[in-house]
């Protein structure tokens, strides 16, 4: 048995023909696995060492400093520690993450008011609360990445569901849900946001749903359509005749052919979370402070014209992630083209 | 009568792959003033691509390969340069196409296409001729029918007015590709008479291409048959209707399920009709043919030769 | 012998909607009081132009177009046209094939996974045996059993016509609606389908309901034949009689209309316009188009004729 359908694959070997596409893939597909791996890779605290013969991860387990031969029973802070002696007498083999930041830490200690120039330890500087805009730029590229791949899944979800029904029903279910839909999609989205934001918590995932609800009405235009046509095409007849169920006709029959708007769309609606998120941060209506996000960089960037490093750094990621997006979007829209499946 | 038209060795290929697949081969015919020329064969024998290829209009013009000559008022017709084309198509030589709906712009009323044959090639336009050929292909009420937009006027009324369209400047040839197959039966029956009518009345060459071997009896002054990209018999209709030649012609007429015969009188023609990247030089036919003779059939091209008065045939069992 | 289909008084319209909230402003009457039986073994065919709600007729002898009215019974039982469970019962006895070969295969299921499906469906076989029994159904329509993992594009016109009788066959149905399974086939391959068809009719005691505009199939395949114009049954009686003797002035235009080899009979026109089908003439449809027109055509023609051969007109030919 095979995976994928004879169309599918020409699909993908088409998409894997288009080198600017394929390698936008594979570029951001891999930007995307580093960061979420980014709590290894930048962190403030050793990965792993051993201290008087015993292992520690610091990362993953809470240490009071009592452990290390401290006062206190306050987590530890590693920072001292690393420069402490007699820590360093007892341990060994110390595995420090590549990039030995925190997003959230705020280096209190650097001369000048922040925000620091870029520097050896600060490779992009530093912002507004003296952290190091690095490792937030990191840290923000994943929360982005992870709430725009999300807010794909549930926008894929909701309009296929919702507009594969409408079209499968058709009549009266069909225009009654159309109207609906018409006036849930003429509310103002900015104000139900910034509503529903001041009186629960704005948190990531209240923010995918909120966002999810009111983007999945284009692509359910598309489902609707694509339904509507090919439930009347032969083999769906056929399939009624023989007797399959509806939710066999409208998953195993229906659904698998009318995927080509979805997946060419997916790729547009990565963008279009990445820019709503950064947009809502911006305006301060995104997550909560202090996570790390590219539009409150934005925000910071421009009370602070005096210190370009935070435009121009974020500027750049943004710039560099949407057009990646765009290019897999343009592959993908170009070897699913039902033009070059016939020959 | 003379020749009109006059196709030599016509050749088409489409390149795939780094080598090249060809579609059809070595096509040679001709075609009289005032004479319905039928080309006859299943799907995927070639015989559209022949025809729009006269015109140099192949669907996929930038990539496809066509060679031989096509003489037309003395020129060839493929050496032409687009501009001088564009002249000829239309005017001299007229197309009818297939599905009369999608022939036509949905967005633009009858009279304005109608009208744009005439700007096309910068004419004056005659309203008068308009109203008239209106009338010739049966439309009593020529206002309303230019006032329509094609989505307004049922299938057979759209293949008049693409009728009227060629005709409007007098063409010299009309190229009717299946002009009736998307049509009912008494439509057909309109349709083809006002072609056979036309005809006769303005002394028009049609070249008329079609799988209705009925059609051609009826309509057809010669005859064509052509199977996997070749011509296989070229005859004229009473001779080819007596005294089929080729295996595949007398298989077709006896596949045609007939109109005074009852029940299982059909015999087909058995297997499939090869695809063009499994075309081999000799015989396309043999492995379908019932009278194969193994070592002449299919070793070596066969050729296209007279075997009576304007009557040829590629097959061996005739040629001896 | 023994009624297996019986059809008496279908209607089935088709609802044109308009304004805000899509109210049902006119029907096209595309079927309009039709009456009709199958007998067992028997090959019965419907024919028509185009228009005539011969399709729409094959749709809703399964239940796949809504009727409006009329009754329908199936081996002497009556079916509740408008209860799904009632037509689910039915569904392993009574079958269609369409037209299009192109569009009657889901392009992403393999030959194989379409044909089996089906047969899970209905407990024919079981999972272990289903390999073994594709192969069987596509050797039964002279395709070869390997062919049974390649997807659907790689046929032709001809095959996939094969493999959709195939996967009808499988569930062994009592009848089978063939909706124009000829007409996007070329003549050759068409004579090869038929010949088919009408093999495996003999071998799986199955009977057929024919439906087709091409007036020549019609005659090769069936015994009786029932012709349509405008949603109306116009006629209906043995072929043999039908072909040499129309009674309705409608089938004798079909007939004639028709082109054949023989030149020295050539095709009569029809004259005259066809009445809209949202707006169709209280009495004979036909009436507009009819040579031998009366003024009793204004009133609706009542069956007439003998028992076999019957038709619904004022002046019937001789």
């Amino acid at each position: 048995m095979r995976i994928f359908s004879d169309l599918t694959q020409a699909r993908l070997v088409r998409f894997r023909k288009m080198r600017r596409a394929y390698y936008s893939f594979w570029v951001l597909s891999v930007a995307y696995i580093f960061s979420l791996l980014a709590t290894l890779l930048v962190n403030d605290r050793p990965i792993y060492f051993s201290y008087q013969g015993e292992s520690y991860f610091p990362i993953f387990c809470h240490y009071t400093e009592q452990d290390f031969g401290g006062q206190y029973l306050t987590e530890a802070n590693y920072n001292n520690l690393l420069q402490n002696e007699h820590f360093l007498d007892k341990a060994s083999s110390i595995i420090s993450p590549p990039i030995y930041q925190n997003p959230l830490r705020s280096h209190l200690y650097l001369e000048d008011a922040p925000p620091h120039a870029p520097s050896w330890d600060h490779w992009l500087g530093t912002d507004e609360s003296a952290r190091d805009v690095l490792a937030r730029l990191i840290y923000g590229f994943r929360n982005c990445m992870s709430f725009s791949l999300l807010l794909t899944i549930a926008i894929a979800i909701l309009g296929i569901l919702i507009g594969g029904i409408q079209g499968y029903a058709g009549g009266l279910t069909d225009l009654i849900s159309q109207r609906l839909i018409e006036i849930w999609a003429s509310l103002p989205f900015l104000y139900v946001v910034i509503i529903i934001g001041s009186i629960y918590e704005r948190g990531f995932f209240m923010l995918v749903a909120i966002l999810a609800l009111f983007s999945w009405i284009g692509l359910s235009y598309y489902m609707r359509a694509e339904f509507l046509k090919l439930k009347n095409m032969n083999y769906i007849r056929v399939a009624r005749a023989l007797g399959l169920s509806k939710t066999r006709i409208f998953f195993k029959h229906i659904l698998p052919n009318g995927l080509t708007p979805v997946v060419t769309l997916l790729p547009f609606s990565l963008i279009g979370g990445i820019s709503a998120l950064t947009s809502l941060d911006f305006l301060g209506f995104g997550l909560n402070p202090p996570t790390p996000s590219w539009g409150e960089l934005l925000s910071q960037g421009l009370k602070n014209l005096h210190a370009p490093w935070i435009t121009v750094s974020t500027v750049c990621a943004l710039f560099i992630t949407l057009m990646l997006a765009a290019f897999i979007g343009e592959g993908v829209r170009e070897a699913f083209d039902p033009k070059g499946d016939e020959k | 009568m003379g020749k009109l038209l006059e196709a030599k060795n016509l050749s088409i290929a489409l390149p795939e792959d780094g080598g090249q697949v060809i579609l059809t081969e070595g096509i040679s015919f001709d075609i009289q003033k005032g004479e319905v020329y039928s080309l006859v064969g299943e799907s995927g024998c070639g015989k559209t691509i022949t025809a729009l290829s006269l015109l140099n209009v192949l669907p996929t013009a930038n990539a496809s390969m066509l060679t031989g000559e096509v003489l037309f008022n003395d020129q060839d017709l493929l050496k032409l340069p687009e501009k001088d084309l564009c002249k000829i198509r239309g005017k001299d030589i007229a197309v009818i196409f297939q599905e009369p709906s999608s022939a036509m712009n949905p967005l633009m009323k009858v009279r304005a296409q109608l009208e744009e044959c005439y700007l096309l090639h910068q004419l004056e336009v005659n309203h008068e001729a308009i109203d008239l050929m209106l009338k010739e292909v049966g439309f009593a009420d020529p206002e309303r029918v230019l006032n329509s937009y094609p989505h307004e006027l049922s299938g057979g009324m759209l293949q008049r007015v693409m009728i009227a369209m060629a005709l409007l400047l007098k063409p010299k040839l009309i190229i009717a590709d299946e002009p009736t197959t998307a049509l009912d039966v008494t439509i057909q029956a309109q349709i083809m008479d006002l072609l056979d009518r036309l005809r006769r009345e303005h002394d028009v060459s049609i070249l008329l291409i079609t799988h209705n071997l009925n059609l051609v009896a009826q309509y057809s002054d010669r005859v064509a048959v052509m199977y996997a990209g070749r011509m296989v018999e070229e005859a004229g209709v009473e001779e080819f209707f007596a005294k089929p030649c080729h295996p595949y012609s007398k298989g077709l007429l006896r596949a045609l399920p007939k109109m005074g015969s009852a029940v299982s009188t059909l015999e087909p023609i058995q297997g499939q009709v090869p695809l063009p990247k499994n075309f081999v030089p000799s015989c396309r036919f043999a492995d379908r043919c019932s009278q194969v003779v193994e070592s002449q059939c299919c070793s070596a091209p066969i050729a296209f030769k007279e075997v009576g008065p304007q009557h040829k045939v590629a097959c061996v069992l005739e040629q001896k | 012998m023994m009624n297996l289909l019986e059809a008496h008084d279908i209607e089935s319209y088709f609802d044109i909607r308009g304004g805000l909230f899509g109210r049902i402003q006119s029907y096209v009457k595309a079927v309009n009081g039709v009456s009709l039986n199958v007998g067992e073994g028997e090959i019965v065919s419907v024919v028509g132009e185009s228009g005539c709600g011969k399709s729409t007729l094959g749709l809703a002898l399964l239940g796949l177009q809504k009727i409006r009215s009329g009754s329908l019974s199936f081996q002497g039982e009556s079916i509740n046209v408008n209860d799904f469970k009632s037509w689910q019962g039915l569904r392993k006895d009574l079958q269609i094939i369409f037209q299009d070969p192109y569009t009657s295969l889901n392009p992403r299921l393999t030959i194989y996974e379409s044909l089996s499906e089906p047969l899970l469906l209905h407990g024919i076989c079981k999972k272990s045996e289903l390999k073994d029994k594709v192969g069987y159904l596509l050797e039964q329509v002279e395709l070869k059993p390997e062919m049974m993992d390649r997807f659907p594009h790689s046929f032709s016109g001809g095959q996939r016509q094969r493999i959709c009788i195939a996967r009808v066959l499988g569930i062994e149905p009592k009848l089978i609606v063939c909706d124009e399974i000829v007409s996007a086939l070329d003549v050759s391959v068409q004579a090869q389908i038929l010949e088919l068809l009408l093999k495996l009719k003999e071998s799986h005691n199955l009977s057929l309901l024919f439906i087709s505009h091409d007036l020549a199939v019609v005659r090769a395949i069936s015994r009786r034949i029932y012709v349509m114009y405008l949603g109306r049954v116009v006629e209906e009686g043995p072929s043999e009689m039908l072909f040499h003797q129309p009674k309705h002035p409608y089938t004798k235009a079909l007939l004639d209309s028709i082109p054949t080899l023989d030149r020295s009979r050539r095709p009569v026109l029809l004259e005259g316009e066809v009445p809209s089908p949202t707006n169709l003439p209280t009495g004979c449809a036909f009436a507009s188009r009819c040579k031998y027109k009366s003024e009793k055509c204004g009133e609706l023609p009542q069956r007439s004729g003998l028992d076999d051969q019957s038709y619904y007109c004022h002046n019937p030919l001789n």
